[in-house]
């Protein structure tokens, strides 16, 4: 009996530890969930205020962009930022929302529709942005505007 | 400046201010004028576009109706054999159709787009109207043509408007006339479109030569806030240009009237630069003017200094700038001589002074280094692989700009070198120490990057850096090179090493660019393609279909505006009608037609697994309900997961600027290996197996990723291995050869041509200034050696690369034919040999894509997708038709550009049909093209250019001297100066003249000698008896006088004390006399009076310089400024300094060094030689007149040279003598009306 009580009391044991590391896991997946969510509204804060700066910080070193036609490739963390600035000051946002965002994945992405102003007239484009874990923090992996 | 001058710009200056204030009243009036006359402005606007564009169309019909009338008279003309017509009309971009009384075909050219003639046309005759077939729209316009014999349709085309655009270079009509209007416009090239009645759109009707209306055009209304915003905008403009002239002219006002010191003015010159660059910057000028590639940041940005150098223009100004303050500090150490007075400071600060500077320069190559990765990194212009021959303006640009930053830090390394080199000849003698020194540098350079953990550039640029700096450095220390020239260098050694660099960092990022790669074939997971088709799909509502009315068409525009296209994927876009009948597709996958899909209603996303070729197919498929039917749009990916589509056409492919746009793709190799195995072998025979085990324990170990070397096809491959987080446990490889990796000549000279263009320009520019200075050095005896020189150099070489050149043309054209043609006729012998049943088959077995086609028609194309969107006519090339059918020729080779990219054909003959086999799809074309072989010949040509310039210089010079100095030699002796001779080392004919010359002067001296001699004792023997005959004079009535005193004494005369007193009067005034004449005598010896002028010092320091410029002695001139004046004697001066550099070379000295200072009162000027000085016991005695230690000469030199300066109120002495030299210093005062 005794021994049977030693076994149940190690059995509870590990599956108490066995819960809590799971629960952790959980956490953890949901946080970085939750910080891939935040990292999608920093830019779409910072697109509809036409601040490129809110959401530079999320940039990495190498990051694919697709604007229309006007910049495709992979562009360095400087070019991006730029690039960005100038494409956002020719195409003055007037609203834009993620309207799809999808955080439980490997490589979390969002899409919304862009309404900006060119040269006076009101247009709309979609924006579909895409992220990666780079040393566990989430940067741009993509962004493209069709 | 002038007082009237500085008084303008006072004026000015009041005018620039009131002009800021004006702008800023008149922004809020403009704005309130253009909404008060919005109305009728919005409306003249609309109705001037609308004529514009009805203009253009005019023009294009008469256009059309002027080249169908020529071509109708060609036809009546040439009817017998209507292909004679085709050399006419080969260059034009008319299409060009001839049907006859039955409608068909049977005349076209080149651009044709219809098979037979639509009979509901007719009721159109010669009025213009639009076609639009597969994407495109044409106008047209339909004649009948009636000869004696027959009667004809005659339909000519223009192309308008093109949806099919697969290159972004092709531009359409509309697309120019949107530019030229600077307007947005839609037209529906539809007779019967109704005006819209839409708010926000202008809608107007396209009237053709008849008055009907044949298209609707419709223009957004223009914006007020958009004009508010143009307001702003201009007026914000003008108001920073105002400010930045404000600027410029309140700093010209500083500099002149605020002080007087040189080092202030040039501190207030760079502040200011300094504040005009960042105020350009904040002004955003001229980035907010220029929005074209100069301005693009995807050509270069970099958020250095927040941005001033965000672009390739705003790197280009910020260079500039900082070039100009370079020049500016170069000329405050320079005046200042700060290097003698470092020479002066204790030894500890010495010692600490040479380790920063040592710093300083170490600092500045690593700067180097790190702008030029930069440059790279931060760029999506790949030099080396998108290089024209003739450069775009983003690329010369970003070119330049590396020169100029080449420029830059070589200039910075340089003056820190300076520092230290003369830091260093303080305590040791330059002379013999330069190379340990040398040595030392390179030393330290290589512990400077061995202990960095990411050292810039190369151990050899490093060397190579070292050593050109050092090398200007000796240069600027030993020679006095005008400036010209030390600029030319500098710019060629800047050239040379940041190219080298760019060289070296360009195939550091083709590295990383493997990786890129790698990571961009796995970028893609399954639920982000699934949710690009899920929005490929929701976007066919935006397609309009009543606009297109094709299918075909359809589907490739929505392939074209979804991010699939961005993406390169294989993919099938196909739309059936209810009936599950295909309507119409795209793809650019042909295996994506073999699959079976299943239609719902919904929008689904399948997958299908396929275990045979790794390769996994996702799609997608709606209906959606259209006005005359139902269809079903179907969207299928190819999701390989593992590598890119290799059979894709390169029209279909996403080109993409930016860091993996870097790697040539050509010889790329991407493979996918699992445990002992490859994924795909089409591209690899063989791994040995060394590298097996690598790649296998690579999977056994779960190492993410990894750089290995491995041995592919008996090539070692420098590969990037990524191991994919796939259940399958794929490795992921992206291999290229390790020999691309190697520097590459003809990349070093890609851009290193493009230097020496500008290099080029430079110096042409300087001459066209500087013309009228150096005008007589066009037609001197050196230059037009060079020239000469450099023209018998450079045309038989041009001549031969050209030749050349074009061999290769030919060469490559025939290889590429001739692999065409082996091609085509393997398909023949299995058409012939009815092998297989149909061209399918053939097309599967031969893995050659072909074309056939019977009589005229197209029959059968291995690449559907090419004719369904309008790509590949579905006529025969007319001149082929031509030539194998009328012309009966077996074979005929065609070249054509298809969507800006240039295919070659083969057209073989087979019974009744005709094959066609060419290289649209061809990524790979490995012969060496005419481009590789411009790009080499003209790297080479501009380096050998260079360097027979150098070498034509050098030549040219050495030819030249001794007819120079010879020259000098004759001035000098003109000017009464026998002692130089001309110094000749070659044992030519110049040396027999030279040594005829020396003879003659020699024995002129020795006749001048004699002359001189005889001239003396003449003038001895004249002034003897001139002084003797004037001295007798008085004498004479003195001696009489004294003889008469005598003798009235002795006679006790009484008359003794009148004679007296008058005696000694006469003797008084006759001692008088003889004193007036000693006077006038000594008068006569007197030196002659000193005539004092305005005089420039250096200029005349200069012009005694050039007395030795031939006598294998250095005389250098180190004056802070350009210009010295003073007032002087100028031939006293000039004959003063040419006295004591001579004493300096006759106290053995070979390097004499003249240093002009300006104090606040006084000139100094120092004459520093490095003879063997003078002995103590001498110093005091070098100015008694007499003095001599040489065996020859009077002794005069020191003690005139002496007597001249105080004559002017000046100083001269020995300031210090050793036997390391001695320096001898005059000090002039600077007079207060200077």
């Amino acid at each position: 009996m005794k021994l049977n009580l030693s076994i149940m009391k190690n059995c509870k044991s590990i599956i108490i530890i066995l819960v809590i590391f799971l629960c952790n896991l959980l956490f953890a997946q949901d946080s970085k969930s939750k910080e891939a969510l935040n990292v999608f509204l920093r830019i779409e804060e910072g697109i509809n205020d036409n601040s490129v700066d809110k959401f530079a910080a999320y940039f990495s070193l190498k990051n694919y962009f697709s604007l229309n036609n006007s910049a495709v490739g992979y562009f360095s963390d400087n070019q991006s930022y730029y690039i960005l600035k100038d494409y956002f000051s020719i195409n003055q946002p007037v609203s834009f929302k993620f309207s799809n965002i999808i955080t439980e994945t490997s490589n979390p992405f969002a899409s919304g529709t862009l309404k900006f102003i060119h040269k006076g007239i009101r247009k709309t484009a979609t924006i579909f942005v895409s992220l990666q874990l780079i040393d566990n923090k989430w940067k741009i992996s993509q962004i493209t505007v069709n | 400046m002038k007082k009237s001058l500085l008084k303008a710009v006072d004026g000015f200056t009041l005018v620039v201010v009131l002009g800021i204030i004006i702008i800023s009243f008149l922004n809020p009036l403009l704005k309130s004028n253009k909404q008060k006359s919005w109305e009728k402005e919005s409306k003249e606007f609309l109705f001037e576009i609308r004529e514009k564009i009805q203009d253009k169309f005019d023009e294009k019909s008469k256009y059309l109706l002027k080249a169908s009338y020529q071509i109708e008279n060609g036809i009546k003309k040439n009817e017998d054999n209507l292909f004679v017509l085709l050399r006419e009309i080969k260059e034009s971009d008319i299409y060009l159709h001839l049907f006859d009384d039955k409608y068909n075909l049977i005349f076209w050219n080149e651009n044709n787009f219809m098979d037979t003639l639509d009979q509901s046309l007719l009721s159109k005759l010669n009025q213009t109207f639009f076609i639009t077939e597969k994407g495109k729209t044409y106008l047209n316009l339909l004649k009948v043509v009636q000869t004696n014999f027959k009667k004809y349709y005659l339909l000519n085309s223009v192309l308008i408007d093109d949806l099919i655009k697969l290159n972004k270079k092709q531009t359409t009509f509309t697309d120019k006339l949107k530019d030229l209007l600077n307007a947005e416009f839609e037209i529906d090239f539809d007779e019967s479109a109704t005006i819209e009645k839409d708010g926000r759109k202008y809608s107007f009707p396209l009237i053709n030569n008849f008055k009907n209306k044949i298209a609707v055009c419709s223009i957004s209304y223009p914006t007020l806030s958009y004009e508010f915003n143009r307001i702003d905008f201009y007026t914000g403009l003008i108001q920073k240009f105002l400010s930045i002239i404000l600027f410029l002219l309140l700093s010209s006002i500083i500099i002149n009237k605020v002080t007087d010191s040189f080092f202030i003015k040039n501190f207030i010159l760079i502040l200011s630069l300094i504040i005009l660059r960042l105020a350009l910057f904040f002004f955003e000028i001229p980035s907010s003017i220029l929005n074209n590639e100069l301005t693009n940041p995807a050509n270069f940005s970099s958020r250095f200094g927040y941005g001033i150098v965000s672009s390739p223009f705003e790197l280009f100004l910020t260079s500039l700038f900082i070039i100009n303050i370079i020049f500016i500090l170069n000329k405050i150490i320079k005046k200042n001589s700060y290097e003698n007075k470092l020479k002066s400071l204790p030894d500890i600060s010495f010692y600490i002074l040479i380790v920063i500077f040592l710093f300083i320069y170490l600092m500045i190559w690593r700067g180097f280094g790190a702008t030029l990765r930069s440059i790279i990194y931060d760029s999506a212009i790949r030099y080396f692989k998108e290089f024209n021959l003739v450069p775009e303006p983003v690329v010369l640009l970003m070119s330049t700009n590396m020169l100029l930053i080449g420029f830059i830090f070589i200039s910075c390394a340089v003056i820190i070198l300076n520092f230290i080199l003369s830091l260093a000849s303080k305590k040791w003698t330059i002379k013999n120490l330069l190379i340990i020194y040398f040595l030392l540098l390179q030393i330290i350079g290589f512990l400077f990057d061995y202990f960095q953990k990411l050292p810039q550039g190369t151990f050899l640029i490093r060397v190579i850096f070292i050593s050109f700096t050092f090398t200007i450095s000796y240069l600027n220390l030993k020679y006095n090179h005008t400036e010209f020239f030390k600029l030319i260098y500098k710019l060629i050694f800047s050239s040379i090493v940041s190219v080298s660099l760019l060289t070296y960092y360009n195939s550091e990022l083709e590295k990383d660019s493997l990786k890129n790669y790698a990571l961009d074939i796995i970028r893609l997971k399954e639920p982000q393609i699934s949710f690009m088709i899920y929005q490929t799909i929701e976007n066919y509502s935006s397609i309009n279909f009543e606009k297109i009315r094709d299918y075909d068409v359809v589907a490739f525009q929505l392939w074209k505006k979804s991010l699939l296209k961005t993406e390169d994927l294989s993919l099938l876009i196909r739309i059936y009608d209810e009936n599950k009948n295909k309507l119409g597709e795209f793809t650019n996958s042909i295996e994506l037609n073999e699959y079976n899909y299943n239609l719902s209603e919904e929008l689904k996303i399948h997958k299908i697994k396929n275990v045979f070729n790794e390769k996994n197919v996702l799609y997608g498929i709606k209906s959606f309900d259209e006005k005359k039917q139902k269809i079903y749009l179907l969207i299928a990916v190819h999701f390989n997961n593992t590598l890119p589509e290799k059979n894709m056409s390169s029209l279909f492919r996403n080109e993409g600027k930016g860091i993996t746009s870097s790697l040539d793709k050509s010889n790329v190799l991407t493979f996918c290996y699992q445990l002992n195995g490859l994924n795909n072998l089409s591209e690899i025979l063989s791994i040995d197996e060394s590298s097996l085990k690598i790649l296998n324990n690579h999977i056994l170990n779960k190492t993410k990723e990894s750089w290995l070397t491995i041995k592919i096809n008996n090539d070692s491959y420098y590969t990037y291995a990524l191991l994919d987080e796939s259940p399958n446990a794929n490795l992921i490889c992206v291999s290229k050869p390790v020999k691309n990796f190697s520097w590459n000549l003809s990349d070093f000279f890609k851009i290193f041509f493009i230097h020496a263009l500008v290099i080029l320009s430079l110096a042409i520019l300087y001459i066209l200034i500087n013309i009228k200075n150096i005008k007589s050095h066009f037609y001197s005896f050196r230059t037009k050696l060079s020239v000469t020189l450099i023209i018998i150099s450079l045309i038989p070489i041009i001549f031969i690369s050209n030749y050349v050149r074009t061999v290769i043309d030919d060469y490559n054209k025939k290889i590429a034919f001739e692999n065409l043609k082996n091609d085509a006729l393997k398909i023949r012998s299995i058409i012939l040999n009815k092998s297989y049943n149909n061209y399918e088959s053939i097309c599967d077995q031969t893995k050659n894509n072909f074309q056939v086609y019977e009589n005229n028609k197209l029959v059968f194309i291995s690449q559907k997708n090419l004719v369904n969107i309008g790509i590949i006519s579905k006529n025969i090339n007319p001149e082929v038709y031509y030539k194998i059918v009328i012309n009966k020729e077996f074979i005929h080779y065609y070249e054509q550009n298809i969507s800006e990219l240039n295919v070659k054909s083969v057209f073989i003959k087979t019974n009744n049909i005709i094959i066609e086999v060419n290289d649209i799809n061809s990524s790979q074309r490995t012969y060496l093209s005419k481009f590789d072989f411009d790009l080499f010949l003209f790297g080479v040509l501009s380096f050998l250019m260079l360097s027979v310039i150098i070498v034509s210089y050098f030549f040219s010079y050495k030819i030249s001297k001794p007819i120079k100095e010879l020259s000098i030699v004759t001035n000098s002796i003109a000017n009464g100066d026998l002692s130089l001779k001309v110094e000749v080392n070659s044992k030519d004919e110049f040396s027999e003249l030279a040594n005829a010359f020396n003879n003659m002067t020699k024995k002129i001296r020795e006749n001048q000698i004699e002359i001189a001699q005889f001239e003396r004792e003449s003038a001895w023997k004249e002034m003897a008896r001139q002084v003797a005959h004037e001295i007798k004079n008085p004498l004479t009535p003195m001696k009489l006088l004294i003889q008469q005193l005598i003798a009235s004494y002795n006679d006790n005369s009484e008359k003794f004390n009148e004679i007296f007193y008058k005696v000694t009067k006469t003797i008084l005034n006759q001692i008088e006399t003889l004193k007036n004449i000693a006077s006038e005598f000594s008068n006569f010896a007197r030196m002659p009076n000193i005539k004092l002028e305005k005089v420039d010092l250096v200029s005349s320091v200069n012009d005694v310089i050039g007395l030795f410029t031939y006598q294998n002695k250095t005389v250098k001139i180190n004056a802070g400024c350009n210009q010295v004046v003073v007032n002087i004697d100028n031939d006293h001066f000039k004959r003063t300094l040419n006295n004591l550099i001579r004493n300096s070379f006759e106290a053995d000295a070979d390097y004499v060094e003249i240093n002009i200072n300006k104090s606040n009162d006084e000139i100094v000027i120092k004459i520093k030689d490095n003879g063997k000085g003078i002995p103590k016991e001498n110093i005091s005695k070098v100015f008694i007149p007499n003095f001599s230690t040489k065996g020859t000469g009077m002794g005069l030199g020191m003690s005139m040279a002496k007597h001249f300066i105080e004559s002017i109120n000046g100083k001269i002495e020995i300031e210090s003598t050793s036997s390391n030299g001695t320096i001898i210093q005059i000090k002039i005062p600077i007079l207060k009306d200077e």
